[in-house]
């Protein structure tokens, strides 16, 4: 399984990193104003959105190239840098990749990673 | 595609900043538990440019300007050489198609790049004559080229960064020792051709290692960037009707422009 790759200090993501934790559940209200409630998943999804400023060149194309190998519908196995935990399972989940030159050796772009569902 | 997106009158594409977009069409089916199905529509796929120039000089306003006019906006197709990419195709793999490998060169794996993931590339001239790797790049012939690499050898070996167009060829020999070094070639082809060829050409019996290949539409070179089977070349089309040109002052100009991938061309 190919992993997302890191940048040349070895770290994947940079300040600030959001992670997303998704539940999904299903609420049913009677007359009485009681409820009912139930999942529809059990476990929670995560997604990232990493948003990188200040990458060189070289870093860059690779993330570029990262996206052209992996668009949204191919999967990749993410470790998340705040708990070091690897999701063997991830994808893009982004149609559009925007990446912007400020200056030489001066990229910035955001990639958001969703957790798929086994 | 008889237009040219035109370098300016430095041998640049654009000025910072640029921005860059990548862009694909995913149909997706999410289910209730949280998984989706997902498909690729990969006919849809484009790539979009937001090129804002500033202290552009009268001369050079007036070039795109000109340009705009002969594209009439969003109306015709042009060649368009990204100024924010590596123009070769597959840089890090000469087994691909797009490389013209001389029949007399072995190449292998090396050592570690000192740039970029994986492995530099081994390449031992095994003939009697000289031998080449060139990729051909549907590209303007006149245009000013980096044309770049990095390069090492056990023993001081020579290394030519050649290229050539239609009627014109130029090479510049550079000596690769122990260490890794960059050896650039930046000069312009005296060609009104389209269609540009660039290659490494070694000795007899010379033995190298060469890894970061790299064709930049500019004078100088940028950091690597590792390519897959998309070079830099590009049918395209402005993603406007109108150009604004600001005069800011004298020989101060600015203007902004957005071009997009054009598609069934």
């Amino acid at each position: 399984m190919t992993e997302f790759p890191t940048l040349k200090t070895g770290a994947v993501a940079q300040y600030p990193l959001q992670r997303t934790s998704i539940y999904s559940t299903e609420i049913v209200q009677f007359l009485d104003g009681s409820e009912q409630r139930f999942p529809n998943f059990g476990t929670p999804l995560r997604r990232w959105l990493i948003r990188l400023d200040q990458l060189d060149e070289t870093e860059a194309a690779e993330l570029a190239q990262f996206f052209e190998d992996h668009p949204p519908n191919a999967t990749f196995a993410f470790t998340d840098p705040l708990d070091g935990t690897t999701y063997a399972n991830c994808s893009i989940d982004q149609n559009e990749f925007d990446l912007t030159l400020d200056a030489e050796a001066r990229a910035s772009l955001d990639i958001v990673i969703r957790e798929n569902r086994p | 595609m008889n237009l040219v997106y035109p370098q300016l009158s430095s041998g640049a594409l654009a000025h910072f900043p640029v921005m860059k977009r990548r862009a694909v069409r995913v149909a997706a089916n999410e289910l209730g538990d949280g998984s989706r199905v997902l498909w690729l529509d990969s006919g849809v796929d484009r790539t979009a440019w937001i090129l804002r120039y500033s202290g552009l000089s009268d001369q050079d306003c007036k070039t795109l300007a000109d340009f705009f006019d002969a594209a009439a906006g969003r109306l015709r197709t042009f060649a368009f050489i990204d100024p924010t990419a590596n123009l070769l195709a597959w840089s890090f793999d000469p087994s691909k198609s797009c490389w013209n490998v001389d029949p007399m060169l072995q190449i292998s794996a090396g050592s570690q790049a000192p740039v970029g993931p994986g492995s530099a590339i081994r390449i031992i001239n095994a003939g009697q004559a000289a031998q080449r790797i060139s990729q051909t790049l549907a590209a303007p012939g006149w245009f000013w080229y980096s044309f770049s690499l990095y390069a090492r050898a056990d023993s001081p070996t020579t290394v030519r960064l050649a290229r050539s167009a239609s009627g014109a060829s130029a090479s510049i020999a550079h000596v690769a020792g122990a260490a890794w070094n960059r050896l650039v070639a930046s000069a312009t082809l005296n060609s009104a051709a389209f269609g540009i060829d660039f290659a490494i050409e070694l000795d007899p019996g010379a033995a190298v290692e060469v890894c970061a290949i790299q064709v930049e539409a500019q004078p100088n070179s940028s950091a690597y960037k590792r390519t897959g089977q998309q070079n830099g070349v590009y049918a395209a089309r402005f993603d406007q009707d109108e150009i604004e040109i600001n005069a800011d002052g004298p020989d101060q100009n600015s203007v902004s422009l957005r071009i997009v991938t054009a598609r069934g061309d």
